[in-house]
Formats: C-alpha cells, structure tokens, sequence
C-alpha cells in the first residue's frame, strides 16, 4: 500500500473550495444487455464486481446461485443523473434517453444489476444509512450467512460524487479546504470521496481473516452531531466484540472512523480511550480516500483485512502532528501489526453506528 | 427447509396508515411538536405506524430495534433540495440536508423516543417489502430482541416518475423473541417460494410498497396458507401462517 493520498481539488465546478477524493479517467459502459441501468454509481459496481468475476463464479459453483446474495450500500444511488433529469424537467427540456426512477436513481438499482448480470438468485438489497451504510452491509451479510439464508454473500458499497451531496456538507460548515486532518491538532473539517469497495463474505472461507463480530447502536442524540461523549459509539465496539469473544486488549489495530471534523474526531477518541485505553494503534484512513459516505465503511474494512493480511497498520496520513490529550494512541507511520485483529468503526446521520470485528488465524 | 428464511417471526403488532384526503397529514404523536413541524410525509408515516404497532404491542417505546424499508425512501425532500438547488447551487438547507437520507426518519424517530437500540434502512425497489422481511428474520433468528419492521413509500415523485400515479402508504409490523410471544401472537414463517406473484391488484399497486395494504388484511383477518411478496418474475418470497 503506498502512502498517497488521492485528494485533489474537484473537477465539477463548485462555489466553495474544497478537496475530493475522485475516481479519474473514463469508467467502461456497462454492456449493452444492461444499459437500461446505465449511471455512474452502476458502471463502478459494475467494474469492482467484475475485478471479483473469479472469486464470484468459483462461489457460485461451490453453492448454488440461488444460496449467493447480494447486500450492498449507498447513500446517493443515481443521485448524479437525477441532478441533471431535474435540472432538464424544470428548464423544460427533454428528459435525456435512457433515465428511469427505478434503474438509474433507486437506491438498490446496483444490487438488482450485480445480482441479474452474475446469475445470483439469493436475497438482493441495499443497506441506506448514510456513512455507515457499507458497514452495516457487511453486518447483514454476516446474518444472512450466520442464519443459513445464505452461504455467500457478494458485500460491500459503492457512492459517487454529486452537487447536492457537496452542497449539502457545505451547508453544514464541515467541509474542508484542505486535505482533510483527522485527529490532527488543526483538523477544520472533512473531504468527500468517491468510489467503493465489494467484498466476498463466504461460509468456510479459504481466505485468511473473517468478519467476527458486529455492534449496532444509535445515539438517539441529533441528526447531523456525534453524542459528544461518544456513548453510542462506544456501545456499538463493545457489542462487536462481545459477539466475537474477544477481549479489548487483544485488538491491536483500530480503523477509525475519523472524519477530520473537530467533534466526531473528540468524540470517537473519549469512547476508544474509556473502552482500549492506549493499546490498539488508531488510523483514519480519510486521509486517503476522503469520507466515501455509503462506501467509506467496506471501504475501511478492505484496509483492516488487507492491515491483517500484510501485518501492518497504515500510515495516518494528515495526523501529524495529532491532539494532545485525545487519550489514544494515533498512528502515524506504517507499523508492523502483531494483533489478530482489527476493529473498524462507521458512524453516520441519525445517530447510526457500527463497529466491525476483524481476525485471522485460527480464531476466524 | 433451506428455502424457510430464519425463524418463525411472532407479529404482536400491526399499523397502518394511507392518504385517504389530500391534505391529511398522519398524527405522527411519538414527535416532539417542534419535529413533527419540519418532519417529511415519509418520516411522519413512519411514526405514525410506528405508534400504532408498539401501541397493540405494549412496547416501551425505546426498548425495540428497528428496520426502515423504502424503495425510494425521501424522495419528496429531495426534489425540494433540488428545487431550491436551481438558482443558487450552492444554497441547501442544512436542516433539509440532513432529514434527506434514506434513514432520516430512523434517525429523528430514535431521538424522539431515546431508543438507542439497533437501526437499519433497506431498499430493494419492487422487492423491499420482501426484502424487509428477510432482513427482519435474520435479524430476530440473530438477535432475538424486540423489532419492529417498518416499511413504506411516499406517492409518485412528479417530474421524476414517468409511470402511473400511486399514491403513498406505510404500514409496521411488531415481532418479539419466541420466548417471550404471548399466546396471541400470529407465528409466520417467511420462506422463498419458487414462481411467486403479487398476490392481488390494488389501487396502490403502483407503489413499490403497494402490497402492504393487502398484507395488513391478510393478517388482520383469518389468516390461511400463505402470502406471496414478490413480483411476478422475480425470485419469490412469501410468509406462511403456523
């Protein structure tokens, strides 16, 4: 893993500055049996499914298709292209070819494309609670496969960039100018990101680490706010781990959720330092890909199971030099990882969070 | 028995709700007065039904997880995001912003009633009344706690929908752990049916939830053999009766 950031400034014009993190060059067409399903959103599905085309099929062949589902995550769905069919409608424009509410804006069109174009038969359906969606994807991927509905699950989230969700995290003053700092002394705000990540979750997987454990909790506190004290966060890692059967100590590296905002970086640090104390080494890995919203928590789950794989904890790009008095232990070089396990945090609007447990070796 | 999807489900609740005039608002009462002022449809619909299935539940009203299910979820807010989008891009309502995800009426409703439980927000177009359920009975054969399943669609977005007009509809559904099911509990067990079909037309067929209100009906009345959830053509999913 190099460690480069990928934020820059935006190419869509924008009345603010800001900086994205944004999947560059031409994304292929999806091909022309399903281009009734055509948007951005679903050409990037598309694509990470087909980087997974082997690992698909073999799955397929080992149980059936009718036992592969299909979970995946997204705040914005065809969000982008419904922008522009508004924009059309209400200049009184002819609504461009091709655009259709359930195939090019619904939130599950790219489950219903993954599904249809590999032949899957199981369950099909996205999870939608904003940044933790993907997350919470994984987690019902993991029931899905605990309760014997299903034997694999194709998991993970996808989202892309567009004006209103910009916009919208302007309106809110969280935006950063700069590339995004979390838990820096000086972080003033977050980045958006674009992109995602799908992972196979399969019944006696050959791969070497494994989903364990999962906590869901809501605050219960604000829409748009962290509870400042960090109590349902801290609820939702207790419960994954409490389902895995692994104690606090034993967790070695923590992938935060770590915004770069002043109050959900505080926040998070209070419910880490009260549950860990100083021992796991804490990354946002933000600094990299920008906050991928519905895709951020698959995304951040790639970087625990590869941290696993590889035996290391990234680099905290944008941490130095960190918060005094956070309580935590913020990792700012690649470290060698002598943990077993690796926890990913996800907290989203409403008040929605989720922590994933993450092993290898014999344990998972 | 690989085609049952969990474990039976104990429904000790039901609500309901659909416009019947064009200006009806539903009561919504678990909001705070000031909430329910800035609440969309959707998230109003959800509270509503909400109250009524934890009400014939006797649930406390922060003792229960959650499933919201909606096909296209906030769609009226954000059409008014993108509205007041057209002469200032920039310019959007923070308050609207925030009130237009997917979870947003998880959110508000959580906050209105303290209940820090488990949440989560599906979609699955035709299919999310099905999937809600899948999800319900993976959850509860996982978790074994109080649920309620919420599931529901605002009417036809104009400007954006090209088919028949529909109007919307919500309906919940409240399930306990087996062990604690009183003797009125209605058991179901959801199950995947090969070649299921809708099970009827109804004025609100139109609406990716439409099926609730014949669901609602089933249920309420003497429930026989099964119910399908599916569309033709899709993989089929339907509840039977134990």
């Amino acid at each position: 893993m190099n460690s480069k950031s990928g934020l820059a400034k935006p190419t869509m014009p924008l009345a603010f500055e800001t900086q994205v993190g944004e999947v560059k060059g031409d994304l292929p067409p999806l091909p022309i049996s399903f281009s009734s399903y055509e948007s951005r959103i679903a050409r990037m599905a598309f694509m990470l499914a087909e980087h997974m085309r082997g690992s698909i099929v073999k799955a397929t062949q080992r149980w059936g298709a009718q036992r592969v589902a299909v979970i995946l995550a997204t705040s914005t769905g065809g969000l982008l292209e419904t922008e522009a069919v508004h924009k059309s409608s209400l200049e009184g424009k002819t609504r461009p070819n091709g655009y259709g509410l359930l195939r090019t804006h619904s939130l599950s069109a790219t489950a219903e494309l993954l599904s249809q174009a590999w032949g899957l038969e199981g369950p099909s359906y996205v999870i939608s609670t904003a940044c933790s969606s993907s997350a919470k994807a994984l987690a019902s991927a993991q029931r899905l496969i605990h309760t014997g509905v299903a034997d694999a699950v194709v998991a993970g989230g996808i989202d892309t960039l567009c004006l209103l969700t910009l916009s919208g995290f302007a309106s809110l003053g969280i935006l950063s100018s700069s590339a995004c700092r979390p838990f820096a002394k000086d972080r003033n705000g977050i980045n958006i990101g674009e992109g995602g990540a799908l992972l196979l979750l399969e019944r006696d997987a050959l791969g070497v680490v494994a989903l364990l454990g999962s906590g869901e909790t809501s605050d219960a506190h604000h829409m748009s706010a962290p509870d400042p004290h960090g109590l349902g966060a801290q609820s939702a890692m207790q419960a994954a781990l409490l389902q895995a059967q692994v104690a606090a100590h034993d967790v070695g590296y923590i992938n935060a959720h770590g915004t770069g905002t002043p109050l959900n970086d505080a926040a998070e640090s209070m419910a880490i330092a009260r549950f860990f104390g100083q021992a796991p080494t804490v990354v946002s890995t933000k600094g990299y890909t920008g906050h991928m919203l519905g895709a951020a928590g698959a995304t951040e789950a790639a970087f625990c199971v590869q941290a696993l794989e590889q035996g290391f904890t990234p680099e905290g790009l944008g941490s130095s030099p960190p918060e005094e008095g956070l309580g935590i232990r913020i990792g700012l070089h690649k470290a060698p990882l002598k943990s077993r396990f690796a926890l990913s945090n996800s907290f989203a609007f409403g008040g929605s969070n989720i922590s994933l447990l993450f092993g290898q070796g014999s344990h998972a | 028995m690989r085609d049952l999807i969990g474990e039976p489900l104990c429904l000790v609740g039901v609500g309901v709700w659909t416009r019947t005039a064009a200006s009806e608002l539903p009561p919504a009462e678990l909001l705070g007065a000031r909430t329910r002022g800035r609440a969309s449809l959707l998230t109003l619909m959800f509270c509503e039904v909400i109250g009524q299935a934890i009400g014939s539940a006797a649930f406390d009203p922060s003792g229960f997880a959650t499933i919201f299910g909606s096909a296209f979820g906030e769609m009226q807010r954000l059409i008014e995001l993108l509205e007041g989008m057209q002469g200032q891009p920039s310019e959007v309502s923070p308050l609207r912003f925030q009130t237009s995800v997917h979870n947003a009426a998880a959110g508000q409703i959580s906050i209105a009633t303290k209940n820090k439980n488990f949440s989560t927000s599906v979609a699955a177009g035709q299919q999310t009344v099905a999937m809600g359920f899948v999800e319900a009975a993976t959850f509860m054969a996982s978790a074994k706690e109080r649920l309620v399943l919420v599931l529901g669609d605002e009417a036809a977005p104009p400007r954006l929908h090209e088919g028949p007009a529909y109007e919307a509809v919500a309906a919940a559904f409240s399930f306990c752990p087996l062990a604690l099911a009183p003797d009125t509990a209605i058991k179901l067990q959801l199950r995947r049916a090969h070649g299921a079909s809708m099970n009827s037309s109804t004025p609100l067929a139109h609406n990716p939830c439409g099926i609730l209100l014949p669901l609602v009906a089933w249920l309420n009345g003497d429930p026989k053999g099964s119910f399908s959830l599916s569309s033709p053509g899709m993989t089929g999913y339907c509840i039977d009766r134990l």
